[in-house]
């Protein structure tokens, strides 16, 4: 049974480094990085992005302070979800996957969370927010805002 | 070593896994992510077996055996296991038609309402028929699926060249991304995200070619489901019958499995005992044989120009009315060009037609067998060939490689998939060129040289194996001393300087791995028109492996340039290209007869033009006369490849009606001209007398190689070797003012005889552009070009049209081709040496 050669190692844990250091400094990767990484570390650009997707830490796309996730797994998506990412997308102003303009928001859709019989639901910073109407967007996103106004 | 599986006694070979040494008795262990090939991997978990005093399940494929182990691989707890396994791994892959009852008699019934689609069974699947996922299933004897199914609706990728990626059916077992990483060192796919979200894909989601896919193919069969299918295949029926042949493209040699239906190839996969290729081929050999014997360009009914226009005749006409003007041309004022594709007994008649009918001693072969060619030559008086060369296995088994002037992945893939192997062992690799090239990641070193700086860093380094430590003592022949005082008295400033490697410490660690113990291999490739500076080269190589102990592999071209070059040895002194170019423009050579690709010249001096060829190309305009020609599968012969490894390939689909092979075209044409004796029956009587007169040949014949798989050509005994002598003066590349760029031409086999293969197949263009020149986007920019602009190349005494690339790998100062043989008009012309000085301006 063939070995892997050492250097196939330190390149992969310096990948993760590196990986690190640039989400940290601009808060995602850009994607251009990925092509300036495989130079510097004789990786391709799929490894690389291979690596970069497994970790949820990492994000490809500029990450707002809050993080809204809409699941639109097939559950889900006959109870409406759809309307409640409208919803989202209109309140916030964005399309989903992109951030809002003032880095406060990221809109972001997933397969099935596993809690089918909740549906439809959006997750909101971490909080599974369950049977949703669309009406209960705009409380949501306000409530988010506030806290944020209270903290300060 | 024995074990005992399922109470069985059976011998298993040491350090082989338990489904290995299980495959090679005969058991059936279900298994889905396992290959053979690869590293062991442990995805799936079908493999699970019991080893009495283990607790718990193993898979199979990761567990190495030990003598007197015992196993059981069927109990019912494990056959438990496994259904429940593919129950998961199903409810992500349409089942419908795997759990089916109705299975059996689906499949006579096919004509009736389908009652599933492709997204949730096999009716539609290209698959279908012969997946292993099938089988599996088949084996392990699932009947139901608790699971609900999901149907990922992932997008069918269909954008790329050839083959086309439908995701959903993939059960993400891994073997494509491993073997495109491990096998192939392309890197070109991962699994990209995790969990259930996790697929097979490139970086960004781009298209295969976009993330530096060869195409080779690979991935496709190694693919247990219908998830990567080639798409030529996905309209065809089962085939009739698969046969097995040489594939004559490149210098490899691949044995590839063709399948047959109705009279054509349409299919061709690499054979998996292939004994060159061992299961690997590349794009030429995988997805365009099949486009070849069927292509729209096939020349089928021999013509004659009599007036203006060309018009079909019957054979007899043809013959005579070629015969009738043949003869009236004197001693050496006909040229015949020979293609390197063609087999060993082709290329033999040719060059006895060319002596003894044409009489002749203007005979080229359309592609320069170059760097094995060369190394024959310099074997002669210092030593024998083959104490010096090896074969692809010496290059898997390397602890140091020396990869000189060759793209491997595209041009020797080969070599190439030998050259990973011996990385995965931890081998160290030198990579020396003039552009980047994707072996460039897996190098210890890169020694970026600029056009024609080869022979001095090749200089360098056996001056370094000197002065580093060789002593110089040691039976490298008599003249020895005086070697070593040439390299010791060379300036290695200067030459670093005139090889354009910035930095000497570059080199200092090549030749520290050069001197490293262990076995070396250096391979090396010569440009297209090879010339003194890359007779340099081979002298330098050839003492660097001297001294160092290495073994060295010439690559050649096509897939029987090495076969040539063993003939051509027993015949008259051949011309070089750019003489033979010359005799045509300045009327020496009054004829031409073509069995071989060779570019049109804007000459009015040629008075009468043969083809003898397969299809149309831009010299059929100016043919007074065109034989139509058999292709590889169509005639019975042999190859040499670039190990020196012959190969009889058989005839596996009948020729279109008034096509007859080469040899069999100028032994007519020599019995109705009364020269020469040709009283050939056949195929095999020609290597008969080639075996006679060609020393490598001896003993060789169809029977003995069809028994034997194959063997390598003798070469008269092992004589010791000497060292060589440099040149006194290094050639220098002319430099010119008006022509301020260096151009380097390279062949990498592109096509087949006079079929490019970006004409063939417009996927193969979307690969390799024939017409591309690549610049430094610096030269570009001070030339005012954009990539994809049409550009016209000057040099002395020529110029062709061609399209401006741009890339940061290629110096600036240099510019870089492959060359297609001329057989794009733009591109008619014939390069005056590997590496020339030339001019770009816009084209229109
Ligand atoms: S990959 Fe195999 S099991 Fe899956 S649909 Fe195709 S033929 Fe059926
Ligand atoms: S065709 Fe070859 S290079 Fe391309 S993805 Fe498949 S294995 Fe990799
Ligand atoms: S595409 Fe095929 S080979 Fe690749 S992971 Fe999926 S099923 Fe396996
Ligand atoms: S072109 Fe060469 S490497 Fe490709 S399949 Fe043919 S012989 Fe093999
Ligand atoms: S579909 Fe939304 S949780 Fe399952
Ligand atoms: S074959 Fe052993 S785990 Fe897949």
């Amino acid at each position: 049974m063939g070995k892997i050669p050492k250097s196939e190692h330190n390149d992969r844990r310096e990948l993760i480094h590196l990986l690190h250091d640039i989400q940290e400094k601009h808060g995602y990767i850009p994607p251009e990085a990925i092509f300036v990484i495989a130079r510097k570390l004789r990786i391709t650009e799929s490894e690389i992005y291979g690596v970069l997707t497994f970790y949820k830490g990492f994000s490809l796309t500029p990450r707002g302070k809050h993080l809204v996730t809409i699941c639109m797994g097939t559950a889900c998506h006959v109870r409406g979800a759809p309307r409640i990412l409208d919803e989202f997308s209109r309140r916030l102003n964005i399309e989903p996957g992109k951030t809002t303009e003032d880095k406060q928001f990221t809109l972001e859709t997933v397969n099935c969370v596993g809690a089918c019989a909740l549906g439809p639901i959006a997750i909101t910073d971490g909080k599974y927010q369950g049977q949703l109407k669309t009406t209960d967007v705009a409380k949501l996103v306000d409530g988010i805002r506030d806290g944020d106004a209270e903290g300060s | 070593m024995k074990i005992s599986l399922n109470g069985k006694q059976i011998d298993a070979g040491a350090g082989r896994t338990v489904l290995e040494a299980a495959r090679a008795a005969g058991v059936y262990i279900p298994s889905l992510c396992d290959i053979p090939r690869l590293e062991p991997f442990g995805g799936c978990r079908l493999c699970l077996i019991e080893i009495s005093g283990r607790r718990g399940y193993v898979p199979a494929c990761c567990t190495s055996v030990e003598d007197g182990m015992t196993v059981l691989s069927e109990t019912p707890a494990l056959q438990k296991i496994r259904r429940e396994i593919l129950e998961l791994i199903l409810t992500e892959h349409p089942n419908a038609c795997l759990i089916c009852t109705e299975k059996e008699s689906c499949d006579e019934h096919k004509s009736t309402i389908r009652k599933v689609g492709e997204t949730t069974g096999c009716v539609l699947c290209p698959n279908n028929g012969r997946c292993e996922l099938q089988d599996v299933v088949e084996a392990v004897g699932l009947d139901r699926v608790r699971f609900p199914a999901v149907y990922r609706n992932i997008d069918i990728k269909k954008t790329d060249p050839f083959f086309d990626r439908d995701y959903n059916l993939c059960i993400l077992c891994g073997r494509c991304v491993r073997t495109c990483q491990e096998e192939r060192g392309a890197g070109t796919i991962s699994f990209i995200r995790r969990g259930s979200e996790a697929v097979v894909g490139t970086v960004l989601d781009v298209p295969l070619l976009e993330a530096g896919c060869q195409m080779c193919g690979a991935c496709v069969d190694a693919c247990p489901t219908g998830a990567l299918t080639e798409r030529a295949l996905k309209y065809e029926q089962p085939a009739e019958r698969t046969d097995s042949i040489i594939c004559p493209v490149c210098g490899m040699g691949c044995r590839m499995d063709v399948s047959l239906l109705g009279g054509r190839i349409i299919g061709s996969r690499p054979a998996p005992d292939g004994p060159a290729n061992g299961g690997q081929a590349c794009v030429r050999g995988r997805f365009l044989l099949r486009e070849i014997p069927g292509s729209d360009l096939r020349i089928t009914m021999p013509m004659i120009r009599r007036k203006k226009d060309l018009e079909e005749v019957e054979w007899a006409e043809a013959l005579d009315f070629v015969a009738g003007r043949l003869k009236s041309f004197k001693k050496d004022e006909i040229g015949l060009v020979y293609s390197t594709q063609l087999t060993t007994e082709d290329i033999f008649a040719l060059k006895k037609f060319g002596r003894d009918v044409l009489k002749t001693k203007r005979v080229l072969p359309s592609s320069a067998s170059g760097a094995p060619d060369m190394m024959m030559d310099l074997a002669g008086t210092n030593g024998s060939i083959s104490s010096l060369i090896c074969d692809l296995n010496a290059v898997a088994e390397a602890d140091t490689l020396v990869v000189c002037g060759s793209d491997l992945p595209r041009a020797h893939p080969i070599a190439w998939v030998n050259v990973l192997k011996a990385l995965k062992k931890d081998a160290g690799l030198v990579v020396a060129g003039t552009a980047d090239s994707s072996m460039d990641r897996h190098a210890d070193v890169t020694l970026r040289v600029k056009p024609g700086g080869e022979s001095a860093l090749y200089g360098l380094l056996a001056g370094k194996m000197i002065t580093n430590g060789r002593e110089k003592s040691g039976a490298l022949g008599p003249g020895s001393e005086k070697v070593f005082a040439f390299y010791e008295s060379q300036k290695e400033k200067a030459l670093l300087d005139s090889s354009g490697i910035e930095k000497m410490s570059s080199v200092e660690t090549a030749a520290a791995l050069l001197l490293k113990k262990g076995k070396t291999v250096i391979l090396w490739d010569t440009g297209t028109v090879p010339d003194d500076r890359e007779k340099e080269a081979a002298v330098h190589l050839w003492n660097l492996a001297l001294l160092t102990g290495a073994r060295l592999l010439p690559l050649s071209s096509t897939g029987n340039s090495r076969g040539a070059a063993e003939i051509r040895r027993s015949f008259a002194a051949e011309p070089t290209a750019s003489a033979f170019t010359q005799d045509v423009a300045e009327g020496r050579i009054k004829a031409l007869y073509l069995a071989g690709p060779f570019p049109v010249l804007k000459t009015k001096k040629t008075e009468f033009t043969v083809l003898q060829a397969s299809f149309w190309s831009e010299a059929s305009a100016k043919a007074d006369a065109v034989f139509p020609a058999a292709v590889f599968a169509e005639t019975e012969g042999t190859f040499v490849n670039t190990e020196g490894r012959l190969q009889y390939s058989p005839r596996v689909l009948e020729p279109p009606d008034g096509v007859k092979e080469d040899w069999r075209i100028v032994s007519l044409l020599s019995q109705i001209m009364k020269r020469g004796d040709f009283t050939f029956k056949n195929a095999s009587g020609i290597l008969k007398e080639a075996s006679e007169v060609v020393p490598a040949f001896a003993g060789a014949s169809f029977t003995g190689l069809k028994k034997s798989n194959g063997r390598f050509l003798k070469s008269a005994g092992e004589s010791p070797l000497n060292l060589i002598l440099p040149f006194e003066k290094p050639t220098k590349i002319p430099t010119n003012k008006s022509y301020p760029l260096l151009l380097e031409c390279r062949d990498s086999a592109e096509g087949y005889r006079e079929l490019l293969f970006a004409v063939a197949h417009p996927g193969f263009a979307l690969l390799r552009d024939p017409e591309a020149v690549w610049l430094n986007p610096k030269d570009a920019k001070s030339l005012k070009l954009g990539d994809g602009d049409p550009i016209k190349v000057s040099f002395f005494g020529g110029s062709f049209g061609a399209v401006a690339r741009l890339s940061d790998g290629v110096p600036v100062g240099a510019a870089r081709t492959i060359y297609a043989g001329g057989l794009l008009p733009e591109l008619s012309f014939v390069p005056p040496a590997s590496v020339f000085p030339v001019k770009i301006t816009r084209g229109q």
